[in-house]
């Protein structure tokens, strides 16, 4: 009992890591159908952006103030990636709207650019961010021990969901974005300005990465590569879960960061890679648009 | 208002719309009638800027549009319901009326959707907070006009706005077309490929064949032989 209650925290935990990384992944897919290689990379610059806060309050802030460094760190690293992302989006991105395989490549090419400058500004080796004290610690219950750090990054992802949830359906801009990603032609019709609304969509994806890099501090070293091994995992919520859905790439988050804690607990983590990736193939095959389809009433 | 001039327009290589040329005003339902295939939708759909022009150009309130995009003219008074009525499916009824705000820009912000809306569609008021989707056809088709209206256009471009469409329904369309017109001064370019409804609506008939205008006149003053010998098939 204790072990399946652990288990299942672990993965709730690991699933909103990943939801955290998907969700970005989801809304720039479903507006521009563009496959984002260089997302991971924001996941990375979040994290860095994390080492540097915490370095520069080591130097320059009282050491009583050094635990309100991580705080600080997550709207900076969302800020940061976000322009990043901006700047990515107007110079490369708008490039190659719809075109997902051109994108891929071109996306990837940046994400290996990406690594290199932080290899030449941080060095290859990984880096250590020290947790603030007040995250390090855990809570019993009914004997299943509750780190800090996972039910903050816990509570830190659903505040990111909660969140993106009232900007896209109880916002004008939110709404706005609905439209171009339901109907871009129509949209535009009704005189959306969608280059406009596309960059900041892209801006928003790449700042929920950067978040996602900040709460990665938490569960290990940061290095270059750091971002590369949750893309692929990210991708795949969000094309079990349909594209474009927040609902479906919540759903899909779970249903993969569980499966793959609970595969993982009896086997090893290689068997569990490909239980996870053998189960979303044959979902696929069942239901090929995903966990949530939008379904029309077709015109008489 | 709208002037199009001598306009060459279609997609890739072959050409719909071959020297074209079209005027509507304020307050007025333009009609244009044609078989299917003349490239009546093409006009609309390249005034409003999804088909680009090759030759020629169109002026909207003084001003050439040619190199301007879609939301631009949007932007500039130009309403567009297109054929496939294409409302936002998984959006609310509201929140689909309330996108019509975005061609006034920032003016539109925060603005209530005007009683008229629901005096001409009462349904629209029954239907505010069910998704877009689930309505029927015909409502789709009031939905999209309505949404096409709020935003206080110049003009509306209509693509056969009654097309599959139960009678009861046609009726009520012609009626709020008409309403438009006299009370709001909006001009309407309604595309049409029955003639009775045409005639019925539109102050003013063009009809369309091989990608330009064959007929022109006011709707009280064409000679019916003269129209049906271009949409006989």
């Amino acid at each position: 009992m204790e072990i399946l209650l652990t288990q299942l925290f672990n993965g709730l935990s690991y699933s909103s890591f990943l939801l955290l990384i998907a969700l970005g992944l989801s809304i720039t897919f479903g507006l521009m159908r563009v496959m984002n290689m260089a997302h991971g990379d924001m996941i990375m610059i979040g994290a860095y952006v994390t080492y540097s806060v915490q370095l520069i309050f080591v130097s320059m802030v009282p050491e009583s103030l050094f635990d309100y460094y991580f705080i600080l760190s997550i709207p900076i690293a969302f800020i940061v990636t976000a322009l990043i992302g901006l700047l990515v989006e107007k110079s490369l991105i708008r490039f190659l709207y719809a075109r997902p395989l051109d994108s891929l490549l071109a996306t990837w090419g940046l994400s290996l650019i990406f690594q290199q400058i932080a290899r030449m500004i941080f060095g290859a080796p990984n880096v250590a961010v020290t947790a603030p004290s007040w995250l390090n610690g855990n809570v019993e219950i009914a004997s299943v021990v509750l780190p800090y750090k996972r039910l903050f990054i816990l509570v830190l992802v659903c505040l990111c969901v909660l969140g993106l949830y009232y900007y896209l359906v109880k916002t004008t801009a939110g709404r706005r974005m609905n439209a171009v990603t339901l109907n871009r032609p129509m949209a535009a019709s009704l005189g959306i300005n969608t280059r406009k609304v596309d960059a900041t969509a892209f801006a928003l994806g790449s700042g929920l990465g950067g978040v996602a890099g900040c709460a990665l501090t938490l569960l290990g070293p940061v290095g270059p590569t750091v971002g590369t091994n949750y893309i692929i995992d990210a991708f795949m919520i969000v094309i079990l879960g349909g594209v474009g859905k927040i609902k479906g790439t919540v759903l899909g988050a779970l249903c993969i960061g569980l499966l793959s804690t609970f595969t993982e607990y009896g086997t090893s983590a290689t068997i569990a890679k490909v239980v996870v990736f053998a189960f979303i193939i044959i979902f696929l095959q069942w239901k090929p648009s995903g966990l949530i389809s939008t379904r029309t009433r077709v015109l008489d | 208002m709208l002037n199009v001039k001598g306009i060459l327009a279609g997609y890739d290589g072959s050409m719909v719309l071959n020297d074209l040329t079209f005027q509507a005003q304020k307050g007025q339902i333009v009609g244009v009638l044609g078989r299917n295939g003349v490239g009546k939708s093409t006009l609309l759909k390249s005034i409003i800027g999804l088909v680009p022009l090759k030759e020629g150009d169109i002026h909207f309130h003084e001003q050439g549009l040619k190199k301007l995009p879609i939301d631009k003219r949007a932007r500039l008074g130009i309403g567009y319901v297109p054929q496939g009525r294409e409302i936002f499916p998984s959006l609310t009824v509201e929140e689909n009326i309330l996108l019509g705000f975005e061609m006034m820009g920032k003016a539109g912000k925060n603005k209530k959707i005007p009683n008229e809306v629901f005096e001409w569609f009462p349904v629209l008021k029954e239907m505010l907070h069910r998704k877009g989707g689930d309505l029927s056809g015909g409502q789709q088709q009031q939905l999209a006009i309505a949404r096409a209206y709020v935003g206080q256009p110049d003009i509306l471009l209509l693509d056969e706005p009654m097309e599959g469409i139960q009678p009861s329904i046609v009726q009520l369309i012609q009626q709020v077309i008409t309403k438009i017109a006299r009370e709001k001064n909006i001009g309407v370019v309604l595309v049409e490929h029955d003639l009775d409804l045409a005639m019925e609506t539109a102050d003013f008939i063009y009809v369309m064949d091989h990608g330009h205008m064959v007929v022109e006149g006011e709707t009280n003053k064409l000679n019916i032989q003269d129209i049906e010998r271009h949409l006989v098939v």
